[in-house]
């Protein structure tokens, strides 16, 4: 039995050991060994830019990073939809954009669990309520990486975490798991072996480059800031046909309790918050408006506004470009607005 | 605990040391062993719902005794509906009692009353159709005189949880499986292989083929109100990829499963979309719940013996209870009544061919067998009725639509899907005469390690996250 064993074990285990070398000697994209993320921490708590794959691991990264900065006067948490809202929209304030790509109600209370161990909290918090976020449909569990955190702040608020501590904890190993012996990540390692795209500190600001700024917010390459008219529809159509997370009729009651209870905490401590609905570019609002299984945008939106108004917060910005006087023109995409649009959207209030 | 998870491989993997290390010797302690893992395994999904199984197991043990030891024909029959009214009411409770409220309520509504239904928030417990028809199934074979009760507690307990087909099948018959709960077990490697093997080709028709075809479906059914008739057409093709991939391929982990721990289970798939008439499609698709159907509904209502008219009634009927073992709701009825119909027209012409090998000659009828499947899937896999009825219609009447395949995602995405459908159907072509694909004992070692070697790296390869079995939510 023991020579059967052996044989089975053999024909298993070799491959998989030599897909976990491959995939954590190469790493091409940062998602195994971390040591290059407090090394960054330290050059953009000096004020400088980083350029290169900001989007990789960029809870890990801003987790690290708050926990060291000073708590700011206005906090930004959101998504990739408020993650080019910078630090000139709020002149003479401090500032920090928290938003990461795909950032859920988790990751929002992820970066409140941070700020909670400072014992003082932002004067005015910007929190995006992406559409998606209130549907079965959006999965993503990037927040995983903000697990103890998301846990200490749903104690200290009475909310309701995505999953016990445990669970979050195992849900986290297994993932890692999967990504050592990810055999997709090992062609991606062999093709890219040695050439991955390096992280770059710099004082200045390269316009071709995607890089993360001192105020936490993104800067993208000036290609896509100026993306045409025409392009932005395509794109905006294709985001509609691509993308499920939109395709949901009816709201997932607990998160929305989620965010009223994240809200409700936020009140309590003083904090003066501004909803922001963000808009879908006009073509792919029309589509949504149309287009029969999408009703949960529109619900989500009310819904947004009423747990808003429960608080006595304000809501800025509609799942309507019209309603906020916006063109195709003024996005880059589907759902991502240009800097020169969001910033003029923000800048029309009073801070 | 999801096949396709790392928490199961760790667990398959404790549980078989633990099992050929300790327990395997002693039968009454292995059935323990078994039972217990079990139980842990049905826990890891909600424990809440364990009592069902032990309520169902108490119940199933003692009328099956009851039937057995009393020789006076009332007391047996009453001792089996006993055990039909309260696997069928958990059942009917927990999966049915939403639908038929809420439909009650509907139709009073068509003659101006109206019926507040008693809306209670049910969650249906895993598993709850293939254990209770298991069961069930042991009950009635005791009262027809096929098998005779088990006086062994632990192993009846055992042989209801066993973990491996407790979630969705194969539903087997207590006849073939209680009594290796009696056998002694001794390791055998080519069983252990084979079971290895099995678990292998299970998890690449589930991680690499339905996982990477399933957001293409989704995509398409999203939106199949734009969608042209082309793409609509391939949305059908990839439902009927996705449900084999997903359902085969959990079947075989399961017997491969049992397999690692010298327990047989019946085949549940025979290379189905190599069928050519639908008669025979029902001999190869989801064997072990059509078998329970012919012979505890259709044979029992009068099978084939009886007028052509009755005989018709017969199988829409038996199709009709099948779709509706599938769920609560009228898709799953229509798609069983459909396929009664479709099998009634089709058998004067073709009849059932079951023991002739399929040949390249029969791929016209092989074509359009797989035809009819995939778009009676439609039914299966859409929302409603509505959205199902929109789905054909915009289908067969060649409807140009505004999107098309490469709209709905990337070439990569349709690269990949397109890449693992072709190795599973040149595989299951191939490998036609063989109980599962990856039947591969007899070819040359080089050659099967390559094999292995390659399904490990394409399961490694599009393995992303615990994707849900579809077979789980019935």
């Amino acid at each position: 039995m023991k020579k059967s064993l052996f044989k089975i074990g053999l024909i298993i285990v070799f491959p998989l050991i030599l897909i976990g070398m491959i995939n954590y000697g190469i790493d091409p994209d940062y998602q195994l060994n971390r040591s290059y993320i407090k090394p960054l921490v330290s050059a953009l708590l000096e004020g400088k830019n980083i350029a290169g794959p900001v989007n990789l691991n960029s809870r890990v990264l801003k987790k690290e990073w708050l926990a060291e900065m000073e708590v700011p006067e206005v906090l930004v948490l959101g998504s990739s939809r408020t993650l080019n809202l910078s630090h000139e929209v709020f002149p003479g304030k401090t500032f920090y954009n928290a938003s990461v790509t795909s950032g859920s109600v988790d990751d929002m209370a992820g970066f409140l669990g941070i700020i909670l161990d400072k014992g003082k909290f932002p004067e005015e918090i910007i929190v995006c309520a992406d559409q998606w976020l209130f549907g079965d449909r959006f999965n993503d569990r990037s927040w995983l990486g903000l697990r103890n955190e998301i846990h200490r702040f749903c104690e200290a608020a009475g909310m309701k975490g995505p999953a016990s501590p445990w669970q979050m904890k195992n849900d986290y190993l297994k993932d890692r798991v999967v990504k050592i012996f990810s055999g997709r990540y090992t062609l991606r390692a062999m093709r890219l072996r040695g050439k991955s795209e390096p992280f770059v500190v710099s004082d200045s600001l390269a316009a071709g480059k995607m890089m993360i700024l001192p105020d936490g917010a993104r800067k993208l390459p000036a290609k896509i800031e100026n993306t045409p008219l025409h392009e932005s529809e395509e794109l905006a159509l294709q985001y509609c046909y691509g993308s499920a997370d939109e395709n949901f009729s009816d709201l997932q009651p607990e998160k929305i309790q989620q965010l009223s209870d994240m809200l409700h905490f936020l009140k309590q401590r003083g904090c003066r918050v501004s909803v922001f609905v963000p808009p879908y570019h006009p073509k792919a609002f029309d589509y949504y408006q149309k287009s029969p299984g999408y009703e949960g945008i529109f619900k989500a939106e009310e819904a947004v506004a009423e747990v808003a108004a429960q608080y006595q917060f304000r809501v800025i910005g509609s799942s309507d470009p019209n309603q906020l006087a916006l063109s195709g023109g003024d996005f880059y995409d589907g759902v991502h607005l240009k800097k020169e649009a969001i910033s003029r959207l923000f800048k029309s209030k009073s801070w | 605990m999801l096949f396709n998870s790392v928490g199961f491989i760790g667990f398959l993997t404790l549980v078989f040391f633990l099992y050929w290390g300790f327990f395997a010797r002693n039968i009454m302690r292995r059935n323990l062993f078994l039972l217990a893992v079990s139980y842990f395994f049905y826990s890891c999904w909600d424990v809440r719902f364990l009592g069902l199984i032990v309520l169902s197991s108490i119940v199933d043990y003692n009328c099956g005794l009851q039937i057995d030891q009393t020789d006076d024909r009332k007391k047996k029959k009453r001792f089996l509906l006993i055990s039909i009214l309260m696997n069928l009411g958990i059942l009917g409770f927990f999966k049915y009692f939403g639908f038929f409220a809420e439909e009650l309520s509907l139709l009073v509504q068509q003659f101006g009353y109206t019926l507040h239904p008693l809306t209670l928030n049910i969650i249906l417990p895993v598993g709850i159709s293939f254990y209770t028809f298991q069961t069930l199934s042991y009950t009635i074979d005791i009262y027809k005189g096929k098998i005779p009760a088990t006086r062994d507690l632990v192993s009846f307990f055992a042989f209801v949880a066993f973990f491996p087909q407790l979630v969705a099948g194969p539903i087997e018959r207590a006849s073939h499986l209680l009594p290796q709960f009696h056998e002694k077990k001794v390791f055998d490697y080519s069983i252990a292989a084979d079971g290895f093997r099995r678990i292998l080709w299970g998890l690449f028709a589930k991680v690499a083929v339905a996982d990477t075809v399933a957001p293409l479906v989704d995509q398409i059914f999203s939106h199949s109100a734009s969608a042209g008739w082309g793409t609509l057409l391939l949305g059908a093709f990839l439902f009927a990829i996705q449900i084999y991939g997903d359902f085969s391929g959990y079947s075989n982990i399961a017997i491969g499963s049992a397999a690692l721990l010298g327990f047989r289970l019946m085949d549940n798939f025979r290379h189905p979309y190599f069928s050519r008439n639908l008669q025979e499609f029902w001999s190869r698709w989801h064997i072990s719940l059509s078998t329970w159907f012919r012979d505890y509904v259709y044979i029992p209502l009068g099978g084939n013996r009886c007028s052509k008219k009755r005989h018709a009634v017969n199988i829409l009927v038996t199709f009709g209870v099948s779709g509706l073992w599938h769920g609560a709701n009228w898709t799953f009825i229509v798609w069983g009544i459909l396929h009664g119909i479709t099998y009634l027209v089709s058998r004067p012409a073709t009849g059932a061919r079951k023991n002739t090998s399929v040949r390249l000659k029969d791929m016209l009828s092989v074509v359009v067998t797989f035809l009819v499947v995939s778009l009676l899937f439609v039914i299966f896999r859409a929302e409603n009725i509505g959205v199902a009825f929109h789905y054909l219609v915009n289908l067969v009447s060649l409807k140009a639509g505004s999107i098309g395949p490469f709209e709905l995602a990337g070439t990569k995405q349709w690269l990949e899907a397109a890449f693992f459908t072709f190795v599973l159907i040149l595989a299951e072509w191939k490998q036609r005469e063989k109980a599962f694909a990856l039947d591969i004992s007899g070819w040359p070692v080089m050659l099967r390690v390559a094999g292995y070697y390659f399904l490990l790296f394409s399961v490694l390869y599009a393995f992303s996250s615990d994707r849900l079995f579809i077979y789980f939510q019935f």
